[in-house]
This record gives structure tokens, C-alpha cells and sequence, in this order.
């Protein structure tokens, strides 16, 4: 029997890209906040909760801590902008592609560190942010063994919307070829613009960042798209930029 | 060997190689020449599968630079400076070139002390000097260990002693019994270091061969440079009247 022929060579330019994301200060502080600023906001809000507020009766236990997903995302989108974006600074690229003349190769392998980063910060952050609302809530909140498997999905889906927003952010990058434009484009979108608009253009529920948001929190009574149908058109985002980003990158000539 | 066949390239109307033919022997430093805008970076470029040819074909030993798998274990290549992010330390950007192709991560330290860049090791590119930057750059190129090296300029902004050194650096490679091609705007610098010499103007190989061939009837290598590349070049160097040449 002939053995299976091993490919080791995306495994090595997995490898590089986990030094290249990891030697940077800028990455690397930006992955340390998204992984501590969601459970530090969780455990600030836990400590603060009012319980005679009267938004909080409407606040289902079960939620609580996932509602700073929120807070995450534009780190994750920071991340992956960074990682995809600093190949166009100082020649980088002209370095990576003479080491790696096959640009599938290179783009697979900086496309897996991103979603991986992404997938973890969305189960670490959001994990260490829910234990530690509901142990700062004490009695007003949720024991371990009282945990429901919706919370379990609840943080599947904000690690597949980080995901997805990742591959996004990374996609509008390599198009670009600047994280400037991706910063420009996203990050206010996460942080509200977008959701303020759905009052006058319900349409704007289709956008990438709508679409999944109710993967990270339930926004109950707004138009948005339910969770599942809402990760299909992100996905649908994401494989349409994605390609975009794929035929683009393998195609051009490296700037000089 | 390098064996660059026919090539052209044009972006849109304009034809920035043309034509142009050549090979780069073991054993020998081959001098790319030419005035700015010739031509001879965009060669390099196809040739190391950055840019796409229009037409015709670069090899190094019989393959297409974007066919190799593990490109610097054949070439090692520098074009514009080390392509190196300034965040990043000197052994964190060899180390992640390195790994690419999968080579053992004790060569990072191997070319940092070929190089006299140790003491640098740990220091960010963003600090370094020009001259630190080209070192950093044949660090680079120097790790898998080719038996083919390809320097865009690589003398460019250096100080009397940078460019010493590189000099040396090229004939010791050669006289290992690598290829070495090495391109220059400056004729002089050349003169004494190449034993080969392409002249391009104006996308087009004007001379090729050893010196005496290049040099033919005039009296300087020199001389033959300016009087073979003054049609073709693009722009006009003001003299020191003021006036134009």
C-alpha cells in the first residue's frame, strides 16, 4: 500500500505565522485584551448589578456575562486585521512570498492562525466572563449545576461569530491591503452604527455584523435575523469576501 | 545556473522588459547593470515569482521560482531592503523565515554571527541602520544555505565599509561555487567585484559577457557603461552647471 503522501509544507507555514503573530506587540496586546477586557467588564457589571434597576428584571439570568461578547468582538476584529495587515508593512510580504512562493499556502496558513485565535478568545473570554458575572451576582445569579444548555450553545455561537467576523475582517484586509480600511468599516458597525440604523432601514439586518449578532446576546423585539438564519448570511459574508481576498491575493503582484 | 529566456513584461501600453536574455553561472558574481528605471528590478522580481511575466521564462536550475516548495534551501534572494517588520526583533523575523521552510532554527543564529548582526539579535528592525537592515536582509537570504543568491541594490545607501564588506561577502559566495547575480545602478561598484556583466537600458539587454567583452572599444568599463546606457536612459542627470547631459 502507498503510504499517504504527508504535506508538511502548510504545517510550516502554520508555523511560521504563529511566530509572526506572536512577535508583534501590537498582536500581542491586542489578544491579551480580548481575552481579559470581556470577563473584566463581566465581573465589574456583576459587582455593580443593581437589582432594583428596571431594566434588570427583564434581564434574563441565563444571559448574563454574554452580554460583553459585545466588548470582545472589535478585539477579535483588531487581531485579525493585524495579523492579515502587517504583511503589507515594511516588505513584509516580498519576504513572505519569496519564502512561500505558493500564495494559497500562505493565505491558508494565515487564515487557520486567525480563526484560531478567534475561536479561542471567543470560548476563553466568554467562558471566564460568564463564571464570573454569576459568582459576582451571588444569590442573583446562576450556580454551575444550575447552567443551561442554552448558555452552552450561547457560547458556540459566540465563538462561530467571532469566527466568522474574523475571517471577514481578515478578508477586507488582504483586499485592501491596509487595516485602516477594515478598521474603518467594522469597528463602528460593532459598536452600534449599524444596529442604530435598524429602525429606518430595516435592510441593514442583512449586514455582516448584524446578521450574527444574535450569536454573542438576544436582541428580543428589534427585526434582527434569528440566530441560525443570521449565522448562514454571515457565513455567506464570510465565503463570499473570503474568496475574494483568495482570488485577489494569488493573482497580484507584490507591491514593491 | 539562472537562465532568463525572452523575457517581457508590461503593465498596460508600457513595456518595462523587453526582451531580455541572460544566464548567471556558478562559480561567478554576475553584475545586473543598468540606470535607474532600466529595468533590472522588475527582471529580479519575475524571476523570483513576485511579479508575472508577460512573456518568456526565468529558471534557476530548470525550475520557475514558484514551483520550488522550500524556495530558500535553492535561493536566496534580497530586493529592496530586508522586507522585515521594524516591530519585529532580528531572530524573531529570521526565525518565522526560518520556519517557513521548515530550516533548523539553529541557522537564525548561523547567519546572525556570519553576518555580525549577534549582538543585534534581540534588538527591534525598527532601530536598526541601513547597513544593519542589508545585513539583515543576506542574513535572510543566507539561511537555507543556497547555491543560488540574488541581491537587488544590495550596496545601496551603504557607508565605504558596508560596502566593502558586501563586496567581499560576494566574491567569498562565488568562490564557494554559488551564483551569484547582483544588481547595480552604479558602474564603478561593479567593476571590480563582477565577473559577468548584463548592461540593461530601457527594459532592453544592451551588452552581456566578461569585462573586456562589455568594455569592447572604449577605454573603461566605465565608459562603455555610460556610452551603452546614455540612449537608453530614461531621465537626463543634471550636471554640475546646472544644465542637462
Amino acid at each position: 500500500m502507498i503510504p499517504p503522501i504527508p504535506q508538511p509544507h502548510l504545517a510550516h507555514s502554520i508555523r511560521a505565522e504563529l511566530t509572526k503573530a506572536f512577535t508583534l506587540r501590537g498582536i500581542q496586546a491586542t489578544l491579551l485584551a480580548a481575552l481579559v477586557a470581556p470577563p473584566a467588564l463581566a465581573l465589574a457589571a456583576g459587582l455593580a448589578f443593581d437589582p432594583s434597576a428596571p431594566s434588570s428584571a427583564a434581564f434574563p439570568r441565563e444571559t448574563h456575562g454574554f452580554e460583553t461578547a459585545g466588548f470582545g468582538q472589535p478585539l477579535v476584529i483588531l487581531l485579525a486585521a493585524l495579523i492579515a495587515g502587517t504583511e503589507y508593512v515594511d516588505g513584509q510580504l516580498r519576504t513572505t512570498a519569496l519564502a512561500t512562493p505558493r500564495r494559497g499556502r500562505v493565505l491558508a496558513a494565515k487564515l487557520i492562525v486567525i480563526a484560531a485565535l478567534a475561536i479561542l478568545i471567543g470560548l476563553v473570554a466568554t467562558t471566564a466572563a460568564v463564571l464570573l458575572k454569576h459568582a459576582a451576582l451571588g444569590e442573583r445569579g446562576l450556580r454551575i449545576d444550575q447552567f443551561t444548555p442554552g448558555m452552552g450553545w450561547n457560547l458556540l455561537g459566540v465563538a462561530l461569530n467571532y469566527l466568522l467576523i474574523a475571517m471577514i475582517a481578515a478578508s477586507i484586509t488582504v483586499l485592501t491591503r491596509t487595516v485602516v480600511a477594515t478598521l474603518v468599516v467594522l469597528v463602528p458597525s460593532v459598536l452600534g452604527l449599524t444596529l442604530s440604523l435598524l429602525g429606518f432601514f430595516p435592510a441593514v439586518r442583512y449586514l455582516p455584523d448584524l446578521a450574527g449578532i444574535q450569536l454573542l446576546t438576544r436582541y428580543p423585539g428589534v427585526g434582527l435575523l434569528e440566530p441560525v438564519a443570521g449565522a448562514s448570511v454571515m457565513a455567506g459574508w464570510a465565503a463570499l469576501l473570503g474568496g475574494a481576498a483568495w482570488f485577489t491575493f494569488r493573482r497580484r503582484d507584490i507591491a514593491s | 545556473m539562472i537562465e532568463v529566456s525572452h523575457l517581457v513584461k508590461r503593465h498596460g501600453h508600457r513595456t518595462v522588459v523587453d526582451d531580455v536574455s541572460f544566464t548567471a553561472l556558478p562559480g561567478r558574481v554576475t553584475g545586473l547593470l543598468g540606470p535607474n528605471g532600466a529595468g533590472k528590478s522588475s527582471t529580479l522580481r519575475i524571476l523570483l515569482g513576485l511579479d508575472r511575466a508577460t512573456s518568456g521564462v526565468a529558471t534557476i536550475d530548470g525550475s520557475p521560482y514558484r514551483s520550488l516548495s522550500r524556495p530558500l534551501l535553492s535561493v536566496g534572494a534580497m530586493l529592496g531592503g530586508p522586507g522585515a517588520h521594524a516591530g519585529r526583533t532580528a531572530r524573531a523575523h529570521l526565525t518565522w523565515v526560518a520556519q517557513s521552510n521548515a530550516i533548523p532554527e539553529r541557522r537564525v543564529d548561523e547567519v546572525l554571527e556570519y553576518t555580525g548582526l549577534r549582538d543585534a539579535a534581540r534588538r527591534r528592525i525598527g532601530g536598526f541602520s541601513l547597513g544593519m537592515g542589508q545585513r539583515l536582509g543576506i542574513a535572510a537570504a543566507l539561511l537555507g544555505d543556497p547555491r543560488v543568491l540574488v541581491l537587488d541594490e544590495p550596496t545601496n545607501g551603504l557607508d565605504p565599509d558596508g560596502i566593502r564588506w558586501t563586496r567581499r561577502l560576494l566574491r567569498s559566495l562565488a568562490d564557494e561555487g554559488k551564483v551569484v547575480l547582483v544588481s547595480s545602478h552604479l558602474m564603478t561598484e561593479r567593476e571590480d567585484t563582477a565577473d559577468d556583466f548584463v548592461v540593461i537600458a530601457r527594459g532592453r539587454v544592451v551588452a552581456s559577457g566578461a569585462a573586456a567583452d562589455v568594455t569592447g572599444s572604449h577605454r573603461t568599463l566605465e565608459d562603455a557603461f555610460f556610452a551603452l546606457t546614455d540612449e537608453g536612459a530614461d531621465f537626463r542627470s543634471t550636471g554640475p552647471d546646472g544644465g542637462t547631459r
